[in-house]
Order: C-alpha cells, then structure tokens, then sequence
C-alpha cells in the first residue's frame, strides 16, 4: 500500500495538534484546583471570581440576593429612585447627608456617638442600595470594624474576646453610639455584672 | 336657561379672574376660587426695555466661466425698540403673559446683477415672541404663542442667507392620572433669502401632535403618539414638494417575571402620506426579550409590514431570533437567526434567511486595554422574476464630506432617486445641494460644498429598481477587529487598531449579465494618540473590489484647550487622499480649522475663526475655500456693542464666489 501524500499528512498533523490542544484545554478547565482554574481564566477573561476572596463581599445580582443575610434599602426596593437621587445619578460617598433626610436624628440619637456617624459618613460602613449583610453594611461587621480599627491596637489582653476572629463586634459593642464608653452593649454589662447605665439602641 | 359650553367656559375663566383678585404679590399655587376678595386686574411682575441698532454691509459676488460676473451689494441699517416683560391677569395660575416685542425703522439698499433683485426701501419691521399661558397649575393648563424671528445664517464658503421665521399655535396638557394627554398645533412660515437666489427656501407647516403617555398597570405601560403634517415647500422658486402626512404610533410595554426582567414590546405604527409623493405604510412590531440569567439573554423579534407606494403594493415579514451571552466581564457572544419575506404584489417576491455569530472581546492587559471582535454571518437570498420596477423607500446614508457617498443597488431607474433630509421634510436638490452620478452596479451622492447638505450628514434616500430576472444570492461575510490602548507608562494615549473584513458572494441565475455581484475585501489600520489636549489620528484603508476598490490615507491632527472663562482654542487638520484606481482618480482633501474664543478684558470678548478646505480631483474636479472671521463683543453696565467681519472664497474649476460683510450691533438696555 502507498505512502499518503504529503498534503494529506500535514492535514492528518493540523488535526492531531488540534485534538492534542482541546484535550489540553479541557484537562485545565476541570482538572485543576480552583486556584489554578482562577489562574488560568483570569489571564484570558476580566472579572472571574477569586474563590479566596470573601465571597459575599464581591457577590453581585442574584449570588447577592441568595445570602441568607440580605439586606436592601426601602426605597430602593420600591424604586423610589428620585427620594435620594433627585435629577442626579452620580451620588457619592460625600453626599451621605442625603441620608438625613429620613434617618433625621441618627447623628445625634445618643449621648456617645460614633464619628463617622456624626460626620454622616453613612456610606464608609452602609451600602445605599442592597447588601449581602444585614443592616445593609458592606461586608461582614467584624471586617466592616477592622477597615479604620485596627486589629493589632484592640487590646486582647484586657479584652480576650477582641482576639476571637469568629466573633462580631456587634455582639458586644453598638455600632451607632451608646450610654457607656465604647458603646458596651445592655446585655453585656448585664451578663457580666456590671453597673448599668441607661439602654442603648 | 342653557348655557352653551363655550359661554360656560368664559363664565368659568370670568369667575376665576374676579375670585382671584386681590392675591398678594408673586403668589404661586393653585388658583383658589373663592377665597380671594379683591381684584388686582393686571399684575405687571417685569418689564425691560432697549433701543437696538444694527447696521450690515455685504457683498457677494459670483464668477461664473462663460458667464457674466454676478454682484450684490447690501447696505442695511435697522433701529429698533423693544419691549420684554412678564405679567399675570388675576393671578398668575390664571394667565401668565411674557415675551417681548422689537418695533421698528429698516432701511435696506441692495444692488444686485440678479433680476428683480435690486431694492432701496425705507421700511417698518417688527418682530415678536409671545406666550401666554392659563391656568398653569390646573388639570389643562393650555399655552397661546406666537413669534417672528429672523436671522442671518452664515454657510460655510458661501454667502449668508437670511431667514425669517413665523409661527403660532397652542399647547395644552390633561394633567391626569388615567389618560394624560398633551396637545400641539403649529403654524410654521420659513423664508430664507439667498442673495443670488439659488439656495432660495420655504416652507409652509402645519403640524398637530397628540401625545399620550399612560402607565396601565406597574407592568403594563402605553404610549399613543400621533403627528399630521401639512407642508407647502418651494426651493429656489422652480422646486416643489406639497405633502400631507398621518403618523399615528402605538408602543405597549409589558415586564414580567419574579423580577420583571422580561418584557413584550408591541409597536403598531399607521403612516399615510398624499402629495407629490404618495406612500401608506402599516406596521406592527413585536420584540419579546427574556433574561434567563444576568449571563445569558434571548430576544425574538416579528416585524409585519405593509407598504403601498404609488406604482406598487409590498407586504414585509421579518422574523429574528438572536441569543446573547455574557461571560464574566471579557466576552460578549451574539448569535442570531433570521428570515425575510417581502412580496410586491402581482410583481416578485424577496426572500431571505440569515444567521450571524458575533464575539466581542474586553480585556485588561499590561498598560492598558485590549478590545477585538469577531464576526461571521452568511445570507441565503432568493429573487423571483420581476418584471416592473419595485419602490425602495427611506434608505439612510450618510454624505461624506468630500468623497462620494455609494448606493450599492444595481438598476436603479434614472430619474427617481430623491433625497431628503432625517425628517423626511426637506428635500434636496440635485446640482444645488447634491451631484448624482448613476453607475449599472451603483449610483454614488456627492454633496456640493455650499449646498444644504451638510459633511457627514445622514440623508434619506429612495429610488426604484428596475426589472430584473430571478436569481440566488448566498453571501459569506467576515469581520475580524482588534484595538490596543495604553493606559499607563510613558505611551499613554496611544491606540493601534486594525479592521478586516471580507464578504464572498455567489449568484446562480439564467441571465448573469444583469448583475453585478461583487467580493470585497475592506483592511483599515491606524493609530492615534489622545493625551490631554492633544489628537493624532493616522489610517490607513484598502478595498479591494471589483466595482469599487479605493485606497485611502487619513491623516489628522487636534489641539483643544479651555483658556479659562469663556476662552478655548481650537486647532485641527485634516488630510485624506484617496485613489480610485477605476476612475483613474485621486482624491485629496485638506481641511484646517482655527477657532479662538478668549474674554481679553473683563467687558471684551473676541473670536477669531479660520476655516480652510482644498480638494483636488481629476473626476470631480478642484475647489478651494477659504474663510476668516473675527467677532467683538464688548459689555458695560446695560450696553452691549459687537462687531463682526467675515471674509469667505470658494474656487472651483469653473467659478469663483467671494463673500465678505461687516456687522455692527449696540444694544442699550433699560
């Protein structure tokens, strides 16, 4: 029998290259781990999600919504667009006075208050529209802490429970202002047996 | 004792006036019937006054070869008094006059080689603006207005043409929560004068608008519009277009889903159009787009249409069903599937089936962005036998500056290709504002420098085909572009870019010679840099075809800086050469432009403009224009004076026009 002509051969190698490189391709796309998946995807495509990254954090649309922690806005739900944003769509973090506008005495509801709630500085820790969190902060209120508090000057010593990542700093602290130094909530000066002062919200 | 509606309706406005008097000054709100006790009559709430001066001196002239020279000269002085103000009658909810009036002397002295042209009159002119508007905070509030303007307009290398404008009418609006509702008319007189009486231009306009905007339900919205026209339209007295037209257009819109992210679109659309040209059209639209997910969308769209026009009747049919998928942020895949079906009754029918894939592609890359995009469509086309011409209405092409604008339609019947502005309403003329050139495979529209058709501007074109024999088309098309911009590092602002694409076709019909299928290979490569007020552009684009291959060069430079309040200047060049090798043509195009707009002094603005554009062409012969102008405008207190001068040339292989005016303008207010 005859050798195949040059041409068909070189038809025959372009094929077996192309099986070689889909095969290729499919091992990447299934074979590896995730961080390799990321990897490789991210060197092609803009916007592949990071699996290390805090997932609710960057969620968007319906993965968002799906968290058992969703929160949204009132008037974003009822499409009440022009209650904040009049004729103007560009709103940013500076216009949070916006916000007073029905959250009238947020930023003196207390005798102690946070400072950037006075500042009305709303959107440093809210999300204006929906969030994946409760209350609409914008990320899980430990991590939404730790962006100006740093963790290192929290004082574990005095307080173990400030070294217990697990934890929410809301669980013992209130995040608007209180009665007490530090916001302490009721329920821990009650648990803990301390003096009490007049409750907090 | 009955009364009638229209004695009601005064009684009504009567009780409304008396019950409003006596409200304090600038009070706003409803009116309130019968709480006010007394009667202010009118309520004057602003009222300025002016002298105006404004003298012109122009001369046009136009050199014609083998004919003699043409000349006009103006001499224009006006002075005038003018009235503005505001006032309300009763109240100003009621009736809420403003606007202002210029009364006044015009001596105007013109000396011309164009017959009948010449004039020396002494004359009193008025123009006005006024609205009054009732019952502004009412369920129907209604607005009366009336004005008559004129003004000078300045063409480019050409002479300025004055135009008035007259009109009157009423508006009024149903403020309600069911059906609102706003209704227009307007009566419409535009004159404009060319000095040498080519660009001469009319219209007589009546228009009716309804306007209805309803939400159904919170899913459910609805929008009634409906547009009679009725135009008397006259060009440089030899031309004229009377038409009227019915435009009555329904568009429902339904969202549903757990989120309203689908929605039904229907639009139904009657047109109904008698005059020099007849043309019906009934319309129905159906879009239905459905979001599966935020990743992947499909839309289905049905489109029946029937139009009936003067020599024949057509029913159109379209259906199309198109899938788009997002993946992550980079890339956006687009496929769609179509048919068409038109038949001209008793003459042939039309059909097509299409598909396309489409893959754009985003990406950020070391120092900047990268965008590319790839296409592949194929059309499968089959004509019937067609033994009369069949109308194509409203093509719409857009007019190059200075190379030809091409029509790729084979057969077209000489004589009956029209073009006419967007709108449908102006119709162009060809010599004055177009020239024409009819090929067997195409027919190509070049504007006139001069004429009413404005670079790059959009045109609606319609024509007839003539008859022709049954065929089958299959068309391959390719498109493949990429464009990298740096964003970062010391090339910041840099962008090359390159577009290729490709269409392959294949007839197979029993009498070849009646057409003129063409495979075209188009490559276009560039680059350009934008870095602050800086542009530089440079391309490069081959066609290579076998009934219109060209090769271009464009080259083009742009300089724009804010020099503070009210300062800017304005720099760009343009170069384009284009070979037509089949034509044995070249081509070229040199365009320049200064403009300087500066405050000088706290009460002294000035501009300056240079306007330069030189073409040469062995087809379409030379032409150079050439344009200065400088503009003074000088404020103190409640005095305003401004002076303007411009001098414009325009040289083509045959004439030679010239240009020049002097303006002068003092306004002192009061």
């Amino acid at each position: 029998m005859g050798r195949a002509p040059a041409s068909t051969r070189r038809h025959a190698e372009i094929w077996y290259l192309g099986v070689i490189a889909l095969l290729l391709a499919t091992a990447l796309w299934t074979g590896c781990s995730a961080e390799k998946h990321y990897e490789v995807l991210s060197f092609f495509f803009d916007g592949v999600p990071d699996p290390n990254a805090p997932v609710l954090a960057t969620a968007t649309g319906e993965a968002l919504r799906r968290s058992p922690t969703y929160s949204i806005h009132l008037p974003f739900k009822e499409e009440r667009c022009a209650d904040c944003h009049g004729s103007r769509f560009d709103l940013g973090p500076e216009d949070s006075g916006i916000c007073l506008t029905c959250h009238t005495h947020v930023t003196t509801s207390q005798p102690r208050m946070h400072g950037p709630v006075v500042a009305a500085a709303c959107l440093w820790c809210h999300a204006p529209h929906e969030s994946a969190f409760s209350a609409l902060l914008k990320d899980e209120p430990r991590n939404v802490c730790i962006g100006c508090h740093d963790q290192g000057l929290l004082g574990t010593e005095r307080v173990p429970a400030h070294a217990d990542e697990s934890r929410s700093c809301l669980d013992c602290h209130y995040g608007h202002g209180g009665t007490r130094q530090y916001f302490i909530r009721d329920e821990v000066i009650k648990s803990s047996g301390s003096p009490g002062e007049a409750p907090s919200p | 004792m009955r009364r009638t509606p229209a004695l009601a309706f005064l009684g009504a406005a009567a009780g409304l006036a008396v019950s409003a008097r006596g409200q304090p000054e600038a009070q706003s709100g409803p009116v309130i019937v019968g709480e006010r006790k007394s009667f202010t009559g009118v309520q004057l709430d602003r009222l300025n006054a002016a002298i105006n001066y404004f003298g012109q001196w122009r001369l046009d002239k136009v050199e014609t070869d083998g004919q003699s020279t043409q000349e006009s000269t103006e001499q224009l002085h006006r002075g005038d008094f003018e009235l503005s103000g505001r006032a309300f009658v009763g109240h100003e909810d009621l009736l809420d006059l403003s606007g202002s009036v210029r009364l006044g002397l015009e001596h105007q002295n013109v000396e011309s080689d164009v017959p009948g042209a010449e004039q020396d009159d002494n004359r009193n002119y008025y123009l006005y603006d006024l609205n009054g508007r009732f019952f502004s905070e009412s369920m129907l509030p209604t607005t009366l207005f009336t004005s008559r303007q004129e003004s000078l307009l300045d063409r480019a290398f050409a002479s300025t043409i004055r135009s008035t404008n007259s009109e009157y009418g009423v508006l009024s609006r149903l403020n309600s929560d069911v059906f609102p509702l706003s209704v227009q008319y307007v009566h419409r007189d535009i004159d404009q004068d060319d000095p040498f009486g080519v660009a001469d231009f009319s219209v007589r306009q009546d228009t009716l608008t309804a306007l209805s905007d309803m939400q159904l339900t919170p899913n459910q919205h609805l929008t009634l519009e409906y547009r009679l026209d009725s135009v008397d339209e006259a060009r440089s007295g030899t031309f004229v277009n009377n038409f009227d037209r019915h435009d009555l257009i329904g568009t429902h819109t339904l969202t549903f889903g757990d989120r309203d992210e689908h929605s039904l679109r229907s639009v139904g659309r009657f047109y109904d159009q008698t005059g020099t040209v007849d043309q019906s059209r009934y319309r129905l639209d159906e879009v239905l787009r459905l979001t599966h997910s935020e990743a992947f969308e499909t839309q289905y769209d049905l489109t029946y249409e029937r139009r009936e026009f003067e020599l024949e009747s057509q029913d159109y049919i379209r259906a199309q069903a198109l899938a788009r998928h997002r993946l992550y942020e980079s890339l956006v895949t687009t496929f769609s599937v179509g048919g068409t079906h038109i038949d001209t009754h008793d003459i042939g029918t039309s059909d097509q089936l299409d598909t396309e894939a489409i893959v754009n592609y985003v990406k950020r890359v070391p120092y900047g962005q990268l965008d590319a995009s790839a296409g592949l469509g194929f059309v499968h086309q089959v004509e019937s036998d067609r033994g009369q011409p069949v109308s194509v209405p409203d093509r719409a092409v857009v007019i190059p500056d200075a190379a030809p604008a091409i029509v790729p339609v084979a057969n077209v019947v000489p004589g009956t290709v029209r073009v006419t502005d967007i709108a449908g309403i102006r119709v162009y003329l060809e010599g004055i504002d177009y020239d024409l050139q009819l090929f067997p495979d195409r027919f190509e529209i070049r504007r006139i420098v001069g004429g009413a058709i404005a670079p790059g501007e959009t045109a609606l074109v319609s024509f007839v085909v003539g008859p022709q024999p049954g065929a089958t088309i299959d068309s391959l098309a390719g498109t493949i572009s990429a464009r990298y911009t740096v964003e970062d590092g010391l090339l910041a602002g840099l962008s090359p870019y390159f577009r290729y694409s490709q269409i392959d076709r294949w007839l197979d019909t029993e009498a070849p010679q009646f057409f003129f299928v063409d495979d075209v290979q188009v490559l276009v490569y560039g680059i350009e840099y934008r870095r602050g007020p800086i542009f530089l552009r440079g391309e490069q684009e081959h066609r290579d075809s076998e009934f219109t291959p060209f090769d271009a060069t464009r080259l083009e430079a742009g300089y724009f800086q804010r020099l503070g309040v009210a300062s800017s200047l304005t720099l760009n060049y343009t170069y384009e050469i284009i070979d037509r090798p089949l034509e044995n043509d070249t081509l070229t195009l040199n365009r320049a432009i200064v403009r300087w707009y500066g405050r000088v002094l706290e009460e002294l603005d000035v501009g300056v403009s240079l306007l330069y554009r030189d073409e040469d062409s062995r087809a379409f012969g030379d032409s150079t224009g050439f344009e200065q102008a400088l503009e003074l405008t000088w404020r103190r207190g409640r005095t305003t004076a401004n002076l303007a001068l411009r001098n414009s040339m325009l040289d083509t292989d045959t004439s030679q026009s010239t240009s020049q005016y002097v303006r002068f303008g003092l306004t002192r207010r009061f």
